[in-house]
């Protein structure tokens, strides 16, 4: 017995001795195949994608309190699949009523019909103190409740008392948008390239929740894994100007992010526009601020040129210039 | 009094006729239920799943997420899932075993020597499936709601009771068709396949069929709109999107619709396994 | 004459064969049986003679293809015809997840016993077929003699007043054998009708009062042990067996060839 276990041991220790001289050799011949030190990513491959993906459209549906669209559902449905959440961080202040018609449409059955009934089938977000049923808003304007209304959607605790407004609910919805961090953390584990995670978990931290420090922290692990993204490089600069205060590196770090964006992203068909426009709005509020009128006119009027809404841009550069003398508005540099 | 219940000895009184009134059917029925219950807890499967769901669920409560407090929705999402993947395996491996365990092991012929009819025994083990998941479900959802209540500081009673009737319903429509899967396919590994599969394509299929339809050409078209209309759609009882992001409770008659939508399916599957099992020689 | 409680009248079994060009197999042709009331009745065949069936029929396990069976009067296909019966199968295999009194107690509610007696009654056979040591532990800690016994103990829980017994003892050490025999004299002096198959034609020429000899679904012979023996001019049952199912001793034949040469 002893003498099998003594060669059992003994074939093991050459086993791993062979194992410990050959790798090197291995790995020169067919390079790394560690790319990570990550034990999901080295498990999972190249899927952790397809679950990232898939925890940050959970991220999304969450914030729509789990009304979403499926993949059976039309081509309208998913075009209006485009993210709520992203569409929240990228026009602030939106609400679900500004959004785009269900996707469910009418009930195509009896079946489809009773089913409603059964699953989140009401166009709401997180935070938000109604859910956007016309009977809702009417109660919110002091006009009552139609007690005989069968809505679904309704949620859960939400007082129609006109005494009490909406203040009550609103108490009771304030930071809701924190059930979307876990998603938006694990898409950010499982895909450490897939920057929207951070920059809108960041958003949602900083804005709703409060938590500067951790949006910062986030995005700074973002900008670890992505160097030099211009988008994180963009939030990054929100947080320094509106959160810190702290100007200069504001300044720098959009400056950076509008150079950047330049490089990564106008060699592309598509370039990333919208995010062009933010940089440049959020520059040109800062020189206004600081009295950097130069600057200032130079970033509205770059961003006149792509903006969708030229009549709004032009109406702000009109402001500077009549409410400023001359001398302020200098030529560009 | 049928010459089978004459006492032979004058002495002793005469037993009650059983298996032949609704009284004897009853008692029959709910007798064969209790066994079918007490072999559930006295199985293993329960507890390691039972063990398994709260590990993983205190486990993912354990964690923070950016210093974030009460953050509850994705903890109550994986709860649920658990919870009903646990319930489904129980409920098929359950019921997929019982007729063809009591084939197997013999144990139907000293039962069917009795005054006991080949319908009560199926009613009975499907009786006894359907209470025993109910039971591990009740268990369940307490775990669940304590879980929730305790990070969410609220408990919506109500809306638990809707989701977990709801959800026990559904699982009798999934031991029906089980158990007349079990009487169509001898082996219960084939049962529980094909069951399993069946029943999560349902789950996650079903409520889009008629989408599916209608972007098809015919033939397609029709048949699969018949079986839209035809399977029974499991999915209307997963009401844990309601549950997980607090929407309010379902109508009181559209709740009670569902249950009887449930309970017309399970029926149906019932009398089929019924009418297959008294035809199937037992020898 | 004692009223009759058992009857077969032209009792007809066939099977689908699974034998190409063999449509169907008859398992039981046109068998007439008749069993008193307070008799020990012995069912013996060959393997293959149609005794498992003739009692599968008894029991509602199948569905006779002509011909009709009773006990007590009531047609066989009616559940309430098992309600005076007790049975005990050849392979004895019962819950292996309950105790033998769960196992009694469940057949008791079967048999709607009244709660005042089922304990009496569980206390009472768990006595007769000596597991009362035993009535606590799950089946599946049970060895096989232990099994047959929880087999007979739910087979009397009702008190039946026909016992079918399936090879009682087959299985058994002679032990256990010898007190299956003592229970069944035992039923016998309390009146009760008991009709069992077996091999052990030793037991069955000792204890039974009338014995069926069946051989490919044919009754071949029935009457009383010694009316038998006589009218075969056999020494014993095992002869007469023998001689019924036309069994030849190749041995005997070779002996009286080579004589006659």
């Amino acid at each position: 017995m002893r003498a099998y276990l003594l060669s059992i041991f003994l074939l093991l220790m050459v086993g791993f001795s062979l194992a410990t001289t050959l790798e090197p050799w291995f790995q020169s011949w067919a390079g790394s195949r560690a790319q990570s030190e990550n034990v999901l990513q080295v498990a999972l491959g190249d899927s952790r994608r397809m679950f990232a993906r898939h925890f940050f459209t959970k991220a999304d549906a969450y914030f729509h309190n789990g009304y979403y669209p499926s993949i059976y559902d039309s081509k309208e449905g998913e075009k209006q699949e485009r993210s709520a959440v992203k569409g929240a961080h990228e026009h602030e202040g939106h609400s679900a009523e500004e959004c785009e018609e269900s996707y469910l449409g009418a009930p195509k059955d009896w079946i489809d019909r009773f089913s409603r009934h059964f699953f989140a089938s009401q166009h709401t977000h997180l935070g938000e103190s109604d859910c956007g049923h016309d009977c809702c808003k009417k109660s919110k304007e002091g006009k009552g409740h139609d007690e005989t209304c069968e809505h679904k959607g309704h949620e859960a605790g939400h007082h129609h008392d006109q005494e009490d407004g909406h203040d009550h609910a609103e108490a009771a919805k304030a930071g809701q948008e924190r059930e979307i961090l876990p998603w938006l953390r694990l898409s950010a584990e499982m895909d450490p390239q897939r920057v929207e995670s951070y920059v809108i978990a960041a958003f949602w931290l900083r804005s709703k929740l409060g938590k500067v420090d951790e949006a910062e922290q986030f995005l700074r692990e973002g900008l670890r894994a992505n160097p030099g993204d211009c988008e994180i490089q963009y939030a990054l600069g929100v947080i320094c100007y509106e959160d810190r205060k702290d100007i200069v590196r504001a300044r720098n770090l959009l400056e950076l992010s509008m150079n950047r964006w330049r490089e990564q992203e106008s060699r592309k068909p598509e370039p990333n526009i919208l995010l062009l426009g933010q940089i440049l709005n959020q520059l040109a509020k800062l020189e206004r601020e600081q009295k950097n009128y130069p600057r200032a006119l130079e970033c509205y009027t770059l961003l006149k040129q792509i903006s969708p809404n030229k009549e709004a841009v032009q109406n702000w550069i009109d402001e500077m210039k009549t409410n400023l003398p001359p001398s302020a508005v200098a030529s560009p540099r | 009094m049928t010459p089978a219940t004459h006492s032979l000895d004058p002495a002793r009184l005469p037993e009650i006729a059983a298996g032949t009134d609704r009284s004897g059917t009853l008692n029959n029925v709910l007798a064969i239920a209790g066994i079918v219950i007490k072999e559930m807890y006295r199985r293993k499967d329960f507890y390691v799943l039972f063990v398994l769901t709260a590990l993983i669920t205190l486990l993912m409560g354990s964690v923070t997420f950016f210093n974030q407090e009460n953050i509850v929705r994705y903890l109550k999402e994986i709860c649920l899932f658990l919870i009903w993947a646990a319930s489904l395996v129980i409920t098929i491996t359950t019921a997929a075993r019982q007729i063809p365990a009591e084939r197997e092991q013999r144990t139907l012929f000293p039962l069917l020597a009795k005054p006991v009819t080949r319908n009560q025994l199926v009613i009975g083990k499907f009786l006894g499936c359907w209470f025993a998941s109910g039971i591990s479900l009740l268990l369940f959802y307490l775990f669940f709601g304590a879980v929730a209540g305790a990070k969410e500081h609220e408990w919506p009673v109500l809306n638990y009771f809707q989701a977990a009737v709801l959800h026990w319903f559904m699982l009798g429509i999934v031991c029906a068709l089980t158990m007349l899967g079990s009487v169509v396919f001898d082996a219960p590994s084939s049962t529980n396949t094909i069951m399993l599969i069946v029943s999560v394509g349902i789950l996650l299929v079903g409520r889009h069929l008629n989408k599916v339809a209608l972007k098809m050409e015919e033939p397609g078209q029709t048949i699969v709109y018949a079986i839209y209309f035809v399977l029974p759609h499991l999915e209307l009882f997963d009401v844990r999107d309601l549950i997980v992001h607090n929407w309010g409770l379902i109508p009181w008659h559209i709740w009670a619709a569902g249950l009887a939508y449930a309970a017309v399916y399970s029926a149906i599957f019932l009398a089929l396994a019924c009418l297959m099992f008294r035809r199937k020689a037992i020898n | 004459m004692s009223e009759a409680i058992l009857k077969t009248d032209n009792l007809r079994v066939e099977y689908r064969s699974r034998e190409v060009g063999q449509e169907l197999k008859c398992a039981l042709k046109g068998l007439n049986l008749e069993v008193r009331r307070g008799e020990v009745y012995g069912f013996l065949g060959p393997n293959g003679a149609g005794k498992t069936t003739t009692m599968n029929v008894l029991l509602g396990f199948v569905n006779a293809t002509a011909g009709d069976a009773w006990l007590f009067g009531v047609n066989v296909r009616e559940p309430i015809a098992r309600q005076r019966i007790g049975y005990l199968p050849e392979q004895t295999c019962y819950y292996k997840f309950l105790t033998a009194e769960e196992i009694l107690r469940f057949y008791a509610k079967i048999f709607r016993i009244p709660k005042a007696d089922v304990e009496r009654r569980i206390d009472a056979v768990l006595k007769l077929v000596d597991l009362d040591h035993a009535r606590k532990r799950q089946i599946k800690t049970y060895s096989k003699g232990m099994q047959q016994r929880v087999g007979l103990a739910q087979a009397l829980i009702n008190d039946p007043d026909l016992l079918i017994l399936d090879e009682p003892t087959s299985g058994l050490d002679p032990v256990g054998r010898m007190k299956v025999r003592e229970i069944i004299l035992r039923l016998k002096n309390e009146g009760k009708t008991v009709f069992f198959s077996s091999h052990e034609l030793g037991e069955v020429e000792t204890v039974c009062d009338r014995v069926a000899i069946l051989a490919q679904g044919e009754l071949k012979a029935e009457g009383q042990v010694s009316e038998l023996v006589r009218l075969h001019q056999q020494p014993n049952l095992e002869q007469v067996f023998l001689k019924i199912i036309g069994y030849h001793d190749s041995s005997d034949s070779l002996t009286r060839s080579r004589q006659a040469a």
